[in-house]
C-alpha cells in the first residue's frame, strides 16, 4: 500500500486519543519556529499542535498531513490557516513557496523513498529558507534492535484495548544527516534532544 | 480553504496551477474542486480541507 495511504489510515484510527495525549510542543521546534517570520509549513501536522504555535508566533502558517480525521481536528481548533490533505513526498506547492519548514517525526513513518520527502522540503523553500526536521532517534535504549535492524513496529494502546501497530524507520543522528544530504539539502546544525535526531537545514 | 491559498497550491502531480471551482463558501471555500487539466485529475475540497492526494 501507499506510504501516505497508510500512514493515514494509521493515524485515522488513533486520531482522537493521539490529539488528547499529544498536546505538548517541543522546545526544540518552538526555537526554531521563534527564529523566522513568513510562510510557515507544517508537513505531517499532525494534531497541529505546532501548526497553532506558529500561528501565535505571527507566521502565515500551513499545515500538511495523510490523516483526513486528524485534520478535521486540526480545524475545529481553528481556521486561521490552511488545512491541506496531502503526501509528504509529492507536496502541493509551487517551488520556494515557504520562508519555514518544519517536519517534526514525520519521514520516520514511511517505509520507502523518504528522500524524496527531503527533496520535497528543498523544492519548497525560498533560496534562504529554512527547515527542521527530526525522527525519533534510533540512539534510544528502549529499542530492542538487531545490529543492523532499522525497521520496527511500534504498538499504539487505544483505551478500548485496541492495538495499533505504527511503522517506523529509526535513523541514528548520522544516518538522518546523509539523508538530508542525499535530498540536497544543507545541513546547518544536527543534534540528539528528548529522544529525537534533530537536523536543521537550508538549500 | 482560503482563496489566498491559490497563490502557493499546486498539482502535487506535474506542479502545475489548478483551476478552483467553488460550490459552497462562507468565511472561506467549504466545498469545491481544484482541477489540474493537465493531469485530468480534480481534487476535491470537502468541510473546508483541500485533498491533494490524487485517488487514481
Amino acid at each position: 500500500m501507499d506510504d501516505a495511504k497508510r500512514a493515514g489510515e494509521t493515524f485515522d484510527s488513533i486520531a482522537e486519543h493521539f490529539d488528547r495525549t499529544r498536546n505538548r510542543t517541543w522546545d526544540e521546534v518552538i526555537e526554531f519556529i521563534k527564529a523566522g517570520e513568513g510562510r510557515l509549513l507544517d508537513m505531517g501536522c499532525g494534531n497541529g499542535r505546532h501548526s497553532l504555535a506558529a500561528l501565535e508566533y505571527g507566521y502565515d502558517v500551513t499545515g500538511l498531513d495523510a490523516s483526513g480525521k486528524l485534520l478535521d481536528i486540526c480545524r475545529k481548533k481553528t481556521n486561521s490557516m490552511d488545512w491541506i490533505k496531502g503526501d509528504v513526498k509529492t507536496l502541493p506547492f509551487e517551488k520556494q513557496a515557504f520562508n519555514r519548514v518544519v517536519c517534526i517525526a514525520v519521514i520516520h513513518h514511511l517505509k520507502k523513498n523518504r528522500t524524496d520527502c527531503v527533496k520535497e522540503i528543498r523544492r519548497v523553500l525560498k533560496s534562504d529558507g529554512r527547515a527542521l526536521i527530526s525522527t525519533w532517534a534510533r540512539e534510544q535504549d528502549r529499542w530492542e534492535l538487531e545490529e543492523d535492524q532499522r525497521d520496527v513496529m511500534v504498538p499504539w494502546h487505544l483505551e478500548d484495548g485496541t492495538v495499533v501497530q505504527r511503522f517506523y524507520h529509526l535513523y541514528t543522528l548520522e544516518e538522518l544527516v546523509e539523508e538530508v544530504k542525499r535530498g540536497e539539502l544543507k545541513v546547518i546544525r544536527a543534534y540528539n534532544s528528548g529522544g529525537n535526531n534533530y537536523v536543521e537545514c537550508r538549500r | 480553504m482560503k482563496r489566498s491559498l491559490m497563490e502557493i497550491l499546486r498539482c502535487p502531480k506535474c506542479k502545475g496551477e489548478l483551476e478552483l471551482n467553488v460550490i459552497q463558501e462562507e468565511d472561506e471555500i467549504e466545498e469545491g474542486t481544484l482541477e489540474c487539466g493537465k493531469c485530468d485529475i480534480t481534487y476535491p475540497i470537502e468541510e473546508g480541507i483541500p485533498n491533494m492526494i490524487p485517488q487514481r
